[in-house]
């Protein structure tokens, strides 16, 4: 039989409903979508300006060479000092929140994980909140390495609390990911009621999840932890695939299950950290994220992790203009919105979806 | 190296914290041939798989593949030679079939003809019209076969196969194990059906609470001395009507199964 014939046959009639749209569109589709989104939400605020100029503004600063700017310095100013590394910001924020999802999700194995259940947003809240009592500015690098460092700490304590003779196993690792995450919220929560009045504002921000400090200097850090965490994930997508069959299967395939688990915890901390670091707690989206991508275009990492990415920056970017414009001249915590909107979906979500049957 | 590879398993055991599971075991594949493992439930099948497989570390002896030390290699390289299809395999995998398959080109890094392995494999086990499914939506007949089909495009000289006939029908619990007759591969399986084991296998090794009882062809082993001591059962062997293979016949030991109801003939 022939290679062409057997593609033949493979592609032959009983090809079953698969109710997934072919993933190049979705992916391609989505990276558009996010473009488009990002400009129009630059433009919008209590100072509008059209896409075009948006447009016009971003490539005259991002581009060498002279144009003639036919705009206002004051759009010049809005555009790409104040909304344009917020908008960046949060297609950062929501790109690394997606990837840790779906990251996570595949290797405990479990649906419900995301940045919260292992511990690293609680140990980086915690961190960050510690350095802002003790005196630390926001933003500043202090409470930046103080929620680096807290996530880090928690993925390594809830590494050790999972492990057991050198093994890692899925159940344990999101158990102590949990009593890990109770345990430093509670004192997270401590810390917050002890604290100055004059700093509870800052530390709101951190427990809330916020990017309206947003500036060009807050994206260096995010984006380098992505491309990383990004970079990891795409070399390791077929690894990723494998564990999804259970721990046994994918070791007989020939995959170390816990220098898997050791290397995406590190990763995932590494993300986490920096994600809380620049914009505080913000829940739903490495959890929704992965779902709805997974819906779309199937588990296959090698499509489903840039999807998810793409798509948690288009999320996060459209959830953060409605929570500094809803409540014009007041902003909406960023955490309290995609809470807002996350959970009702995630209920409709597990609702529509028939319990242990398929997408 | 290609072809069918020799394994050895020489005074194997294997620990629990407190309880030995697998004692001293001792017994060989030679290349190309097919072994089945019985034994009843608990008697250390699954765990002997395992271990042979590297997934469970010895305390005690070692498994060797064509002479090289099995837990001296790391997880790729066992998965280069050696495939293993367990009982208790995820069915909720949100992957398609055919990526299903194409997992089994792990160990052997990216290539350009994987997809074509994975169809050959596919077809080579009468499950290329599944290739498109999602693999959450077979049924279990089904499943086993695309299963196998992974452990084949995984190209192994060695293949493990724990208990690979359950939950399926008769008619594919033979074209099963014929199929896997058909592999130029060496094979352990693991089996509860003595007559099937008999008819499939060229050697069988019985196990019982961890160590081997006796070990050899089925017409050696299938005794019902042997059948009797290790499974607590009354046995009658009798010989298949067209094949000669011995087909084992159990009752309890103490008679009660062979009162047919009133009104039988």
């Amino acid at each position: 039989m022939t290679l062409t014939s057997i593609r033949r046959a493979a592609a032959g009639p009983p090809r079953p409903v698969r109710r997934t749209i072919a993933s190049p569109a979705a992916t391609v589709l989505a990276g558009l979508a996010l473009v488009a989104v990002s400009l129009v939400a630059v433009g919008i605020g209590p100072v509008l300006v059209d896409p075009t100029t948006t447009l016009r503004i971003v490539l005259a600063h991002a581009l060498p060479g002279d144009r003639v700017a036919d705009w206002s310095a004051v759009d010049d100013q809005i555009v790409w000092t104040f909304r344009l590394p917020r908008v960046l910001l949060a297609a950062l924020v929501g790109a690394s929140l997606a990837l840790v999802g779906v990251v996570l999700q595949a290797i405990v194995r479990n649906p419900l994980a995301d940045p919260y259940v292992l511990g690293a947003s609680s140990g980086a809240a915690l961190g960050a909140v510690s350095a802002l009592v003790l005196g630390a500015a926001v933003p500043g690098l202090l409470v930046t390495s103080a929620a680096f460092g807290g996530a880090a700490l928690a993925g390594v304590v809830v590494y050790v609390l999972a492990s057991r003779g050198g093994r890692i196993e899925s159940l344990r690792l999101v158990l102590a990911g949990v009593a890990l995450s109770y345990l430093m919220s509670a004192i997270t929560g401590w810390i917050t009621t002890t604290a100055e009045h004059g700093k509870l504002p800052g530390l709101l921000f951190f427990l809330l999840g916020s990017i309206s400090s947003a500036g060009w200097s807050s994206l260096p850090l995010p984006l380098a932890c992505l491309v990383v965490g990004l970079g990891w994930t795409l070399a390791r997508h077929r690894h990723l695939d494998a564990a999804l069959t259970g721990d046994e299967t994918a070791a007989s395939l020939g995959v170390d299950m816990t220098r898997l688990r050791v290397e995406s915890l590190v990763l995932t901390a590494l993300m986490t950290g920096a994600v809380v670091a620049v914009a505080g707690g913000i829940g739903f989206v490495g959890m929704v994220v992965p779902h709805v991508c997974r819906l779309l275009v199937g588990a296959r990492h090698r499509v489903l992790v840039p999807l998810a990415v793409l798509v948690g920056a288009l999320l996060v970017v459209l959830v953060d203009t409605i929570a500094r414009t809803a409540a014009s001249p007041r902003e909406i915590p960023l955490g309290v919105v995609t809470a807002l909107v996350g959970a009702p979906f995630f209920l409709w979500l597990l609702r529509r979806r028939p319990v242990g049957g398929t997408a | 190296m290609t072809g069918p590879a020799r394994l050895e398993v020489s005074a194997l055991s294997v620990d629990v914290p407190g309880r030995r599971l697998v004692d001293q075991v001792t017994w060989s594949a030679r290349p190309g041939e097919m072994v089945g493992l019985l034994g009843p439930n608990g008697s250390g099948k699954s765990t002997v798989l395992r271990a042979v497989a590297g997934l469970l570390r010895p305390a005690a002896g070692s498994v060797a593949l064509d002479g090289a030390d099995v837990h001296q290699s790391t997880r790729r390289e066992i998965a280069r030679v050696c495939a293993l299809l367990t009982q208790d395999h995820a069915t909720d995998v949100e992957l398609s079939v055919l990526d299903v398959v194409m997992l089994g080109r792990i160990p052997h890094g990216r290539g350009v003809d994987d997809e074509a392995i994975a169809l050959e494999a596919l077809r080579r086990c009468d499950a290329l019209g599944l290739a498109g499914r999602h693999f959450p939506t077979l049924s279990g007949g089904e499943r086993q076969r695309v299963l196998l089909a992974r452990a084949l495009c995984q190209a192994p000289r060695l293949l493990l196969l724990d208990e690979p006939t359950n939950h399926l029908d008769v008619a594919h619990q033979l074209s099963l194990l014929s199929l896997v007759r058909t592999v130029d591969v060496t094979c352990v399986v693991a089996l509860h059906d003595l007559s099937l084991a008999a008819a499939y296998c060229d050697r069988l090794v019985v196990l019982k609470d961890g160590r081997v009882v006796v070990s050899g062809t089925p017409h050696e082993v299938l005794t019902p001395d042997v059948v009797t001591d290790v499974y607590g059962v009354a046995c009658d062997v009798l010989a298949h009507p067209r094949s000669g293979t011995p087909l084992v016949a159990v009752t309890p030991l103490d008679g009660s199964a062979v009162d047919l109801p009133e009104g039988h003939p």
